[in-house]
């Protein structure tokens, strides 16, 4: 039976949608693409194709939000042809609330983000910036859990390799 | 710098947000979908004010070519007592004769439009 494909949810109901997950969501895209442009038009695109495809956008699972955004941003990649952060696109990071921004720790942490493979970058996102178990970035990346905690540490490593290639 | 130390350095920081625009953005994409449905209601709408029009119009003129019928009867009515009257004399009683003649023609036509084999005749 034909699914009826209601206008979806009321402005007011899009809005605390975006709210609560879109920040987030462009952070995801943008450590991905190493591109703030892209990474606002995919959160863009990922939220109206999900007002044509669900009934009721307050009840989609988080999840599904999420991994739109990562199939995007992946598919995104591919036609690019290259994986690399474009860098150039101002700030990637600024310092979290409460924190000291100290500019040159800063920098350099940023940089050596913005040195590692697409897919190191994104579970160093995952579990250092936004706090995802292991379980929860497998399931996302649809990767068994040992390669994630694996990925994770080369990501550090290469990161730490970096951070004393600058001293 | 160790890896703990990394892992510490990486909590003092977030990645940027999104500019303030992509909320707005995603919002207006979104309104002309919703509003998809409004046309249909306009349509809708404006067909049966259509409707409605037309049956009040079709009302309106079918009273009046009712009127006008019944006025041009009743003024041809008048003009045949008022000349069958002015040939028995005019007098009152030759208007009460007149009338009865009038309404006995009146009512053998009917009688007639009424009987099949008179319509066929």
């Amino acid at each position: 039976m034909p699914r009826d494909r209601s206008p979806g949810p009321a402005p007011e109901d899009l809005g605390q949608v975006y709210d609560r997950l879109g920040p987030e969501l462009y952070r995801y895209a943008r450590v991905i693409l190493g591109d703030a442009k892209e990474a606002e038009d995919v959160v863009h695109d990922v939220f109206i194709a999900a007002l044509q495809t669900t009934e009721t956008l307050p009840q989609v699972v988080d999840g599904y939000l999420f991994r739109s955004v990562r199939n995007a941003c992946w598919a995104l990649l591919k036609r690019r042809h290259r994986e690399e952060d474009r860098g150039g696109d101002g700030d990637l990071l600024e310092a979290a609330e409460g924190s000291e921004d100290v500019i040159n720790e800063r920098l350099q942490v940023q940089a050596a983000l913005r040195s590692l493979p697409v897919a190191q970058r994104e579970v160093v996102y995952l579990r250092s910036f936004e706090g995802r178990s292991f379980r929860e970035i497998a399931e996302l990346a649809g990767d068994s859990i040992n390669l994630v905690t694996s990925r994770y540490r080369h990501a550090l490593d290469n990161m730490q390799r970096f951070l004393q290639g600058l001293k | 710098m160790t890896g703990d130390d990394l892992e510490q350095a990486l909590k003092r920081y977030r990645v940027a947000g999104p500019p303030a625009r992509l909320r707005s953005r995603i919002l207006e994409s979104a309104t002309p979908k919703r509003e998809r449905s409004l046309p249909v209601w306009i349509a809708v709408s404006s067909l049966a004010a259509s409707i409605l029009l037309l049956i009040g119009g079709a009302s309106s003129v079918y009273g009046k070519v009712g009127r006008s019928a019944s006025d041009e009867s009743e003024r041809t009515r008048r003009e045949q007592i008022a000349s069958t009257a002015a040939v028995l004399g005019g007098s009152s009683l030759g208007l009460e004769e007149a009338t009865a003649a009038v309404q006995a023609a009146e009512s053998d036509a009917t009688g007639a439009l009424a009987r099949p084999e008179a319509r066929i005749q």
